[in-house]
């Protein structure tokens, strides 16, 4: 056996006792201090002689730690002569808390009565730390829990409600014949299919926003035309409940701010559509107010007041957390998740700024917050967003549409149609790859969810054939998963689902030279005049929109009618006469090249044109105007379903 | 549900006449086992858990239930009227002592005379009244006990050591006794230390003998004049032991004092 070395066999109990790395002492079964070594008087500060046989154990500890040790310690030392990692706060001479942890052994007499008490003291001040963030966070995991579940339960509440519409509207859909019926159920199953994308869309953006992933998108804004658009479909809402809906604007609110138009919008959205859902009499009113201004600033106060069921004082405090509208029952009653109001607060703290309440039950309701926005310069306007009618053909263009849902590929290739782009479609990887080898395409719109290939491994495999052709993949993942994505694997661009035609459009133009300029290098119309007539205005402009047609669909009957007799004597003047009731409507239109075409025509026949030549631009004219006429019908088609 | 399981009832003693051990707060009827000895001749001791502790059946616990002292109340009756119980002696500990209160002064046929060991009709201060603790220190103790979860750890244990072969193991357990779970032993501390049945007091009419140590943090000398004073036929013996638990840190002493009174 090896010699130890000379320092550790001199080692005596004493000192082993006295400087344990943990605290030594011993005391009477009535906690008197009998012995305590030098390591715990060090922890705690005293003297030995302040404590031997003159304090008592239990004096050191917090009241709340005596009554412990007077419920709980003192009798399981006394029933089982021990007691284990027993937690106590002890008190320092300088009034300073430590944290232990302590074991204890009891020894016995003869007798069998109990005589002294060991125990070891183990300083827990970082493991007393460590379980009180444990405690914290179980107990928040615990609450998330129980969030979850009810979440999950007024959630799927919320998503079967319009589900079951949407079901029995196309149940009653099937058996009416009758058309005007038949288009009001359509409306009811769109309108319930909207209020469905919504909840999920609110769904996810909240959890974006949990996950801190929204940001500002600043741009220059016109509030007015903000609050025209985002009211024009509730403005049906309200009326349908016989409730007026206002808007004021002050004057001293300046024509452009700089804001993020989406996310205001999306707040109002809410505030206003909770106003009309929880107001059965009377009026719903939304206010603008610049409450200081300055040359670059301006506080706007935002307000939207209704004279609704309004709110007690304790169902404001639970308005704005998840899941938990005012009461469970009003949920019920009024319908709408109460996720809503919950983001609207976190957007409107990502804007700066926090929603407030005053309300008064049986009386109204009033929901407001200001801002602080930088007036943007006025030679900036926003551009207006193009409404798919007004969107230029882009002939000539070849897409490859790879998708295996057969609604999605309908709806795409019905619009793709409409742009004049040459289709094929693929529903599987493999397709995918064996037409892009076997034709040349403009562009791959690419879904990333298909049988036999999936889109990011198809995308791979055409790199590899052609480096260059635009891929741009749509998917319903996050935008930022999807950002990710592509610059992982060699997509070019993508588009999140569910994504507007307009944006399709504005793709397909970005990513493809087009091979022949289109035919007219202006629109051939715009609808900018009378959109401006109409003051934006959803019934107006519907209405004009079907005078509008309407005199285009008598001038087309007429030049039928007409066209056997060209050229004869005198239809000139008449031809005349009828191209003039036309003249307003086309100077709205701005639709120059029928203008054109109609001039043309008619000094062709003023001018004694032969039967080949006016035909030819009668078929010209004719042309224009069923092209007109079929634009038209779209755009009012479409502005009916705006509302 | 009998209340055999459900309060771990144990039934021992040669005598005829009942006297029933109810324990305090912490822990559960073992406490009672240097005293009981004593009165095994003359009387017949029944023992049990209050619901929530020691071997009681801790699915039968209901926060509703058990929000006051009368859950408690209607158990011990439920005893009493299951075993036909007539005559009894009841001796309480500490909250124990409220609950057999409680339960003579709704059927004081069926008590004899209760003996209460560092009883408390309400452990907070209050105007005018020395109750000895603060809200504070109740808050902190209920922390305390979420980092203590006494026996709770070792309820699982014997699960684990049935695999081993070395059974004796199993018994070898520390902190055995007074097992509780922890959530039942927060609600039930809250339940303890913020409750007041002061006005139960002068509504007893059954003799009761008033055992406070005069060294008790929890129940002090002060707090057993008051319930002198306010029950109607009750006697005060000042006990020189230090704590809260003189059944167990002076047996012989509780002993003495609880045979003269009866």
């Amino acid at each position: 056996m090896a010699q130890l070395p000379a320092g550790v066999t001199e080692e005596s109990a004493l000192e082993l006792y006295e400087n344990a790395p943990c605290g030594y002492f011993s005391c009477l079964p009535d906690g008197t201090f009998v012995r305590i070594n030098a390591t715990l008087l060090r922890w705690l500060g005293y003297e030995t002689t302040e404590l031997l046989q003159q304090r008592r154990f239990q004096d050191l500890l917090t009241t709340g730690g005596r009554v412990y040790y007077e419920t709980h310690f003192g009798p399981l030392l006394q029933l089982q002569n021990s007691a284990s990692e027993i937690s106590f706060q002890l008190r320092r001479r300088d009034g300073s808390l430590l944290p232990v942890l302590v074991n204890a052994v009891q020894l016995l007499n003869e007798a069998g009565q109990p005589l002294l008490r060991r125990l070891t003291v183990f300083d827990a001040t970082d493991r007393s730390r460590y379980e009180q963030e444990l405690l914290l966070a179980k107990r928040k995991a615990e609450e998330a829990t129980r969030h979850k579940a009810r979440f999950a339960s007024v959630l799927s509440h919320e998503i079967r409600t319009p589900l079951h519409a949407i079901h029995g509207l196309l149940d009653l859909l099937m058996e009416e014949q009758e058309p005007a019926k038949r288009l009001e159920l359509k409306q009811m199953a769109r309108t319930a299919a909207d209020d469905l994308l919504d909840l999920i869309n609110h769904v996810l953006d909240s959890s974006r926003l949990d996950a801190g992933l929204s940001t500002l998108q600043e741009a220059p804004v016109d509030l007015r035309a903000l609050l025209q658009r985002i009211l024009g479909p509730l403005q049906v809402r309200a009326a349908a409940k016989g409730l007026a809906l206002t808007t004021h604007v002050d004057d001293e609110v300046p024509p452009l701010v700089l804001t993020d138009a989406v996310k205001l919008g999306q707040v109002l959205t809410n505030l206003v559509g909770n106003a009309i859902r929880f107001t059965n009499v009377g009026a719903v009113g939304v206010r603008l107010q610049a409450l200081q201004r300055t040359a670059s600033f301006v506080t706007l106060l935002v307000q939207v007041q209704d004279t609704g069921i309004g709110l007690e004082a304790e169902q404001i405090g639970r308005l704005f957390k998840d899941y938990q509208q005012a009461d469970y029952n009003i949920q019920l009653k009024y319908g709408g998740t109460g996720l809503g109001l919950a983001i609207s607060q976190q957007l409107v703290e990502l804007l700066g700024s926090r929603i407030e309440v005053h309300s008064q039950p049986g009386e109204g309701t009033t929901f407001h917050f200001s801002l602080d926005l930088p007036i943007a310069a006025l030679a900036e306007p926003a551009p207006a967003a193009a409404a798919s009618g007004d969107l230029l053909p882009l002939p000539g263009v070849r897409v490859l549409l790879a998708d295996d849902d057969p609604y999605n590929v309908f709806v795409l290739t019905q619009y793709l149609k409409r742009w004049q782009v040459t289709t094929d479609v693929a529903t599987d990887g493999e397709q995918v790859l064996r037409l892009v080898q076997a034709h040349t395409y403009d562009l791959v719109l690419m879904d990333l969810q298909m049988p036999k290939l999936d889109g990011a491994e198809a995308v791979r495999l055409i790199r590899t054939m052609d480096p260059q052709l635009p891929v741009v993949v749509q998917s319903a993942q996050s935008l930022e998963e999807l950002k990710k994505l592509v610059a992982d694997s060699g997509f070019t661009d993508l588009l999140a689902k569910p994504f507007r035609p307009e944006q399709l459009h504005a793709t397909i133009s970005r990513l493809v030279t087009l091979q022949a300029p289109p035919p007219a290098p202006e629109a051939t119309f715009s609808l900018q005049s009378l959109r401006d007539l109409t003051a934006d205005n959803p019934p107006m402009y519907v209405q004009a929109l079907q005078l509008v047609l309407q005199n285009l669909e008598r001038f087309q009957a007429y030049c039928e009618r007409v066209a056997p007799s060209l050229p004869a004597p005198g239809i000139a003047e008449e031809f005349g006469s009828h191209a003039h009731r036309l003249a307003m409507t086309l100077t709205h239109l701005q639709a120059a090249p029928l203008q054109d075409a109609l001039a043309q025509l008619r000094s062709l026949l003023a001018s004694d044109a032969s039967t080949a030549e006016a035909n030819a631009a009668l078929n010209l004219v004719l042309q224009h105007v069923q092209h007109l006429i079929g634009e038209l019908q779209i755009e009012q088609a479409r502005a009916k379903t705006a509302f | 549900m009998d209340v055999f399981t459900r309060n771990n009832v144990k039934i021992t003693g040669d005598g005829t006449q009942p006297m029933i051990f109810a324990h305090g707060f912490g822990c559960d009827q073992n406490m009672w086992r240097l005293v009981t000895p004593a009165f095994a001749d003359e009387y017949r001791l029944v023992l049990f858990d209050l619901v929530g502790t020691g071997g009681s059946d801790l699915t039968a616990y209901s926060p509703e239930k058990y929000s006051s002292l009368h859950g408690y109340a209607d158990d011990l009756l439920e005893i009493i009227d299951t075993l036909e119980l007539n005559d009894i002696v009841f001796v309480g500990h500490s909250v124990s002592c409220m609950i057999g209160v409680l339960a003579a002064i709704r059927r004081p046929e069926r008590f004899a005379k209760l003996v209460l060991v560092a009883p408390s009709p309400r452990y907070v201060n209050d105007v005018d009244y020395v109750g000895g603790l603060e809200p504070a220190d109740v808050e902190e103790l209920l922390e305390l006990l979420d980092h203590n979860y006494l026996g709770w750890s070792s309820a699982m244990a014997p699960l684990i050591m049935s695999n081993s072969d070395r059974p004796q193991l199993a018994e070898e357990l520390h902190n055995s006794f007074c097992r509780t779970h922890p959530d039942i032993a927060r609600h039930f501390g809250r339940v303890t230390f913020l409750g007041d049945n002061r006005a139960d007091l002068p509504q007893l009419n059954t003799p009761a003998l008033i055992l406070q140590c005069t060294d008790d943090a929890i129940a002090p000398v002060a707090v057993g004049r008051y319930m002198q004073q306010q029950l109607p036929h009750s006697e005060l013996v000042l006990l020189e032991v230090s704590g809260h638990c003189p059944h167990l840190s002076a047996p012989d002493t509780t002993i003495a004092a609880i045979r003269s009174f009866l």
